[in-house]
């Protein structure tokens, strides 16, 4: 990225101009204009197309807030299922498309393409401009609707000092923990419980984590993820909430999960920034809840690599800003019991404890 | 081998040593590995070092047969460049070769593997491209 936009080659500044341009025909009937503060900072959406806005931005309702000071981050969205305005074609071959949805390409922008949900996120050098085209937002799954601009927001993270991390996160007024684990540990159950029982929540997939020396979570979504079973028969009363996944063969796909859209709920819970107080791996214990402290090793080990393996062009330095943190919060492996209120009570615990540690 | 010098087969993988012990991450095969104090000071000091140098700073720091401590150390090595954590390198090392703090006697360094993460590698080379170029899959109905 060290190269400036007057150096790039010819075939990368055009792409770029032409997705700016296909953005301004698709917004030629009208833009919404929604604005938020992001781990702080403001930033600006401008999403051409009703039914997009509907799809992408209830995800982020609870960080929707006035930016006079103007945008440290603009996203132009457009989709062409609404607005049957087309991209540009892609400068790069057809054998560019990689893991974690990167495009390999040489231009001075990052660019990631998600083939499961047909969307282009674009963020140009300076991190401070982006363009995202949806092929379809009718057809986006829940599973996006829950998690947009993951992309975009993973490379930004660094931009403003933080670091996507893939877990759930739950409080109280005295801070934070993070639930770092893969699927069927417990975390979205446990993230849920703790909503339930009335703690803070900023998210159950991914939140940004700003390290140095007093570590903070910023929430990026108001939303849950839950398998349907879970649901029914841990948090029945909740069932009310969750969209069916759209998904064909329940059981059979990680991401046949149902969505929350936690924000007109519980708005008074949902926390846009928590003090980290430490990194919590849960896994099913029947005789649960316990809690016993966890090596560095092993919290890292929880939780950067399912949050590296789902960031494109996550790296080396990702590695680097969670040690970072792992290093200056303690961890703790959290077993999670059958007695719900309990697995909370045992949390808030955690949380007291380390507030005053 | 002995001569042989390595490094991290950076960017492809990425390697953190913390509390003494490593995590590695392979981006391209969705593995991720840890292994222990002994062979987080292997891993963390193969940085265009040779398998000698590296053997002879973990034969000062432990006690054992000096012999056989080399030859567990080039085990080592040899696993990590099996799973392509490790490449040969001829670039030399700048920095002097840091002394192993730890010590004690010595054990064979283990590299723990997991694969449960691959799924989530998100890789389907085989697709058509519409008009434009751009990919489609077959539930987009235009594939």
């Amino acid at each position: 990225m060290a190269e400036s936009a007057a150096t790039l080659p010819d075939t990368g500044i055009a792409f770029l101009h032409d997705l700016r341009a296909a953005f301004d025909r698709a917004a030629a009937d009208g833009v919404v204009e929604r604005t938020y503060r992001i781990a702080g900072r403001p930033v600006r959406l401008r999403i051409a197309g009703d039914v997009l806005d509907a799809r992408i931005t209830p995800a982020l309702a609870h960080l929707a807030a006035p930016i006079p000071e103007g945008a440290a981050l603009t996203v132009r969205m457009w989709d062409s299922g609404a607005t049957g305005v087309r991209p540009p074609a892609p400068p790069w071959p057809a054998d560019a498309y990689r893991e974690r949805c990167e495009i390999r390409h040489d231009y001075d922008f990052r660019a990631a393409f998600n083939m499961m949900s047909g969307v282009l996120s674009v963020l140009e050098a300076g991190d401070t401009e982006a363009t995202v085209w949806v092929r379809d937002a009718a057809a986006l799954p829940l599973w996006e609707t829950a998690a947009p601009l993951r992309a975009l927001l993973g490379w930004w993270a660094p931009a403003v000092g933080g670091q996507l991390a893939h877990g759930a996160a739950v409080g109280t007024k005295q801070g934070g923990v993070i639930l770092a684990a893969i699927g069927g540990s417990g975390k979205s159950t446990t993230a849920l419980s703790c909503l339930d029982a009335g703690l803070l929540y900023a998210g159950d997939d991914y939140v940004m984590i700003e390290g140095g020396a007093s570590p903070t979570i910023h929430s990026l979504y108001a939303s849950a993820k839950l398998v349907p079973a879970n649901l029914e028969a841990r948090l029945p009363h909740l069932a009310a909430l969750a969209q069916a996944s759209g998904v064909e063969a329940p059981g059979d796909n990680p991401f046949d999960k149902v969505v929350m859209l936690l924000q007109d709920h519980f708005p008074e819970q949902m926390a846009a920034q928590l003090p980290l107080r430490a990194v919590v791996v849960p896994h099913i214990d029947p005789d649960g809840p316990s809690l016993a402290p966890l090596s560095a090793r092993d919290v890292l080990r929880a939780l950067a690599p399912t949050t590296v393996f789902q960031l494109p062009g996550a790296g080396g330095d990702s590695l680097d800003l969670l040690s970072g943190i792992v290093e200056t919060v303690p961890g703790y492996a959290l077993g999670v019991g059958p007695d719900l209120d309990a697995n909370v009570a045992a949390i808030r615990a955690l949380i007291d404890r380390e507030a005053h540690a | 081998m002995p001569d042989a010098r390595y490094r991290i087969n950076t960017p492809t993988v990425a390697s953190k040593v913390i509390g003494g012990d490593a995590v590695l991450i392979h981006f391209t095969s969705g593995h991720y590995y840890s292994t222990d104090q002994t062979g987080a000071a292997i891993v963390e000091r193969l940085d265009g070092r040779t398998v000698a140098e590296v053997a002879g700073a973990i034969g000062t720091a432990y006690t054992g047969d000096g012999e056989a401590i080399a030859e567990a150390v080039a085990a080592f090595v040899r696993r990590l460049e099996a799973e392509g954590l490790v490449v040969e390198t001829a670039d030399t090392a700048a920095a002097p070769l840091p002394a192993v703090e730890v010590g004690g006697a010595f054990v064979a360094p283990e590299l723990h593997k997991y694969a449960d993460l691959q799924d989530l590698l998100v890789l389907d080379p085989i697709h058509d491209t519409d008009e434009a170029g751009w990919p489609v899959t077959p539930a987009d109905g235009n594939g």
